[in-house]
């Protein structure tokens, strides 16, 4: 028997970890990957997707978001200020685009209150402006934190929206953005409402960790691990949640 | 991170890039870059990040520079803005 280690992969023979999921695993920036970062000072410079490379990066020092050892309930994460702080990266072109389906996830923690009623984004990617992009939020209705998916179609766009009050603290959610229809999920428990867009996703914009990408909206709180999958089939879906919320 | 930044007022341009320019003069040599860079809010004021506390560099809080608020002057230091809307 002959055993093949594959480039920039790890060996698969051990526990389940998301390169289980093979090609459907589409890019990964993982914070408890030390090799991933360039750091400055204790900010990072740049931060490395695991799976294609994808270099996220900042390079003015006030933009930077910082690395913890232990910040994560005593494990990595990259904190973002809400004021400026912004990774952005060339988009992936294994990354969906048009209507396209795809999965967005984040494991973070939230920590903007309720009294901060700015919507704010944690992973965008897509075209140039928020007609043609899809992005992962956080944002305020009727004094709750919800998280939210925001897919362009093309001329305008279309919110999903997780359960109200649900997204504060340390959670793993995942919008699920499909061909007409986008729903979205928080520790697993699906929304309260869908979003019935039919995505006109570009793909001359950047990926951003942190932003949207158009100009701001800047993220407030902990970032763990943010991945981006093609849809999942339910027993790819519970393993990959489970493997997230142990790291939570 | 963690920043606060300094707002100029719209027609004040100048003032901000002077500000800006300052800014990374007193952090050459440090990370190979520029500290901060200028951007307008959504009402089209000038916004530079402030180069002092909270902001961390290796760990320790960043005293400001001698002579910062003198360039600031006409500059009001906020812990945040609006940016503008989305395009």
């Amino acid at each position: 028997m002959t055993i093949r280690f594959l480039p920039g992969r790890p060996f698969l023979g051990g526990a389940w970890t998301p390169f289980r999921l093979g090609a459907a695993l589409l890019a990964w920036w993982d914070a408890e990957e030390q090799s991933s970062f360039t750091l400055a000072g204790g900010l990072v410079s740049a931060w490395r997707d695991r799976v294609g490379g994808a270099s996220a990066t900042q390079g003015t020092t006030a933009a930077k978001p910082a690395w913890s050892a232990a910040g994560f309930n005593g494990r990595p994460c990259v904190t973002f200020d809400a004021v400026d702080d912004e990774l952005l990266a060339t988009r992936p072109a294994s990354f969906p685009s048009g209507s396209g389906a795809g999965w967005m996830w984040a494991l973070v923690i939230q920590d903007a209150l309720p009294a901060d009623t700015a919507t704010r984004t944690i992973l965008g990617f897509g075209g140039t402006t928020t007609a043609t992009r899809r992005m992962l939020t956080r944002f305020v209705s009727a004094g709750a934190n919800y998280a939210g998916a925001r897919v362009g179609d093309g001329s305008s766009f279309g919110d999903a929206v997780g359960t109200g009050g649900t997204f504060d603290g340390r959670r793993i959610v995942v919008a699920k953005i499909g061909a007409a229809t986008t729903t979205l999920a928080v520790d697993g428990i699906p929304g309260t409402s869908g979003g019935s867009v039919v995505p006109a996703t570009g793909t001359t914009g950047s990926v951003s960790l942190g932003s949207s990408g158009t100009g701001g909206n800047f993220f407030n709180g902990r970032v763990n691990s943010v991945l981006v999958t093609a849809p999942l089939a339910a027993g790819d879906e519970a393993r990959l949640l489970a493997y997230l919320a142990g790291r939570k | 991170m963690a920043n606060r930044l300094v707002v100029f007022p719209a027609g004040r341009r100048a003032s901000a890039l002077a500000y800006r320019d300052w800014c990374n003069a007193q952090w050459a040599g440090r990370d190979g870059g520029d500290f901060a860079y200028l951007r307008n809010d959504a009402a089209g004021r000038w916004v530079v990040p402030y180069l002092g506390p909270p902001f961390a560099w290796q760990a320790k809080l960043l005293a400001e520079p001698d002579g910062g608020a003198a360039m600031r002057d006409g500059g009001e230091t906020v812990d945040a803005v609006a940016w503008p809307a989305e395009a």
